[in-house]
């Protein structure tokens, strides 16, 4: 019986928009911390894939949260909360970048180390490959620039419509295409290697 | 020359972007041509590749209680910016503003008061009326109890006039005891001493704005009481629909959170699923019964967010009842990676 899993978190049914409606009204920490509760693995994991830190991710995803409680009083009603949230991430993410210029620093070594590690990386062990293969495409997804991380990072690994993408980005439809497919074709070439070496 | 044609389009289906229809064509295409299903098969694997990299990151479980902490100080920290006058009365703080205030606004603000002051004295003897009205609640329920139902004749009577809204006491009360077969001359005066007169009045006024609020309300009707009656069963059946969606988005939810939250236990080589299948079967019935009702109705949200949630629902349909782990976990990275909950939950 899988049922059973369900019963912990049934407090998190709630509705979503009676939770801004409190949150907004008076400052209501509780509501926010359901709000916290229901997104704060999508916002840790938007900007875990964006910086590859996991200690960042923690930081700036407080960071976003702080953001969203300060400024949940200007959340529209028909803006939705995860874009909203998602918004204001890519905001604190892309000062972080400008600030630290961290950017394609510690990819480079890593994908070009790939063709020494080929050896290495052939493992009869499944979870070993597999994160083999996670710190890889992480060291691609660092090497590409910070739009086109964005868009495919949203896309490809968190799977948001191009409409989602849209109002989190402000970009339109035509460039987000054009965009992610660019960025797919740089991230195959990066990771040519790596299913090669898999091969 | 037609694969070209098809190649943005298998792009789009494998990132869930085409419509029904489009699916449907692009679909058969592929059923029919080798190179194009091997085009959308490595396009697949792609992304499931990509959609595992994000599957193993999760944050630290103190999160929440390291977020709680600076919360805590960002609300210590408005407080301090913008205190809250600690201990000091509304009127005190309030009398000491006013005093403060420039001579001219003080002046106009006494100006008003008795403008104020000159309204209230001169509407006094109605409002008190009013207000001993509402003070003898109990005595106009007691009133009510007596069924006293204000015909026309007394409204006419009562219009305006406290010796108009005496005799209509008198008539009402007095044919109300007639009816009762309570007939009685001596009962009658007795009954209406001066002060059941003056009791009376203020229940009579009472009726009386009653009987005129039922009337005004009787003429702003809301609009859904003007529509046909074709147009009110249309209404309704919309709202039940939208209460049906709402029960089975929320079992949909509870039954997909369950898939969400499975871990695999040491040592058992499968799960018992029998329980959840039979659920998805329900609820695949259901979902396209209200998925037809919400395209009859033109709902496109609905409909949207119950298609959306139609392949997970099929997924736990068609399960074996004892599927290896594997499937299980399948389907919960699923699950998780399309945010399939969040989407249900903001409905």
């Amino acid at each position: 019986m899988l049922y059973h899993a369900s019963a912990e978190i049934n407090n998190l049914t709630d509705d979503c928009e009676d939770l801004i409606a409190r949150a907004q009204s008076g400052g209501d920490a509780e509501a926010f911390g359901q709000i916290f509760e229901l997104h704060y693995r999508f916002v840790y994991k938007f900007i875990y894939a964006m910086l590859g830190e996991k200690e960042a991710a923690e930081e700036l995803t407080q960071e976003t949260f702080l953001g969203a409680f300060r400024g949940i009083h200007s959340l529209r009603g028909e803006a939705r909360l995860k874009t909203w949230l998602c918004g204001i991430a890519k905001n604190i993410v892309y000062k972080h970048l400008r600030s630290s210029r961290k950017e394609g620093t510690k990819s480079a070594d890593a994908v070009e180390s790939l063709n020494v590690s080929d050896e290495r990386t052939v493992s009869p062990d499944r979870e070993f490959l597999s994160k083999e293969l996670n710190y890889l495409i992480g060291a691609a997804l660092n090497k590409l620039d910070a739009d086109k991380r964005l868009v495919f990072t949203l896309k490809e690994l968190q799977n948001l419509s191009y409409k989602e993408i849209s109002e989190i980005t402000g970009s339109n439809v035509s460039k987000l295409k054009v965009d992610l497919h660019r960025a797919k074709i740089e991230m195959r070439t990066l990771l040519r290697a790596v299913r090669e070496a898999k091969k | 020359m037609k694969c070209e044609k098809y190649l943005n389009l298998i792009d789009d289906l494998v990132e869930g972007e085409l419509g029904e229809q489009l699916t449907g064509q692009v679909n058969s295409h592929i059923f029919g041509c080798s190179e194009c299903a091997s085009f959308y098969e490595s396009l697949k694997q792609e992304k499931q590749m990509y959609v595992r990299y994000l599957f193993d990151a999760e944050p630290s479980n103190d999160l929440w209680t390291k977020f709680q902490a600076k919360l805590e100080l960002e609300t210590g920290s408005v407080s301090q910016v913008d205190p809250k006058p600690a201990g000091v009365p509304f009127w005190r703080a309030f009398a000491d503003g006013f005093w403060r205030l420039p001579t001219a606004f003080a002046g106009a603000g006494l100006l008003v008061l008795f403008g104020f002051g000159f309204a209230f004295l001169k509407f006094l003897p109605g409002e008190r009326v009013m207000e001993n009205d509402r003070a003898s609640l109990s005595e106009v329920n007691a009133v009510q109890s007596l069924k006293i139902e204000p015909t026309e004749t007394f409204e006419n009577e009562t219009k305006n006039s406290p010796a108009k809204v005496e005799s209509a006491v008198r008539k009402t009360v007095s044919s109300k005891h007639y009816k009762n077969g309570h007939e009685n001359e001596s009962l009658k005066t007795k009954s209406l001493t001066d002060k059941n007169i003056q009791s009376h009045e203020a229940k009579a006024v009472k009726i009386k704005e009653k009987t005129i609020s039922a009337n005004e309300k009787q003429k702003d009707l809301p609009d859904f009481a003007r529509l046909t009656k074709d147009e009110q069963a249309q209404i309704r059946q919309v709202k039940t629909l939208e209460k049906e969606t709402v029960k089975q988005i929320e079992k949909i939810e509870m039954l997909l959170r369950s898939f969400r939250n499975a871990r695999a236990v040491e040592g058992s080589e499968a799960f018992d699923v029998a329980y959840e299948k039979q659920q998805a079967r329900k609820l695949l019935e259901k979902n396209a019964q209200l998925r037809r009702g919400a395209e009859d109705f033109g709902t496109l949200y609905t409909e949207e967010i119950l298609s959306k949630a139609e392949p997970h629902l099929l997924d736990i349909a068609n399960l074996e009842n004892n599927p290896a782990p594997e499937k299980i976990l399948s389907i919960k990275e699923r699950v998780k990676n399309q945010n399939i909950i969040a989407s249900l939950q903001i409905y």
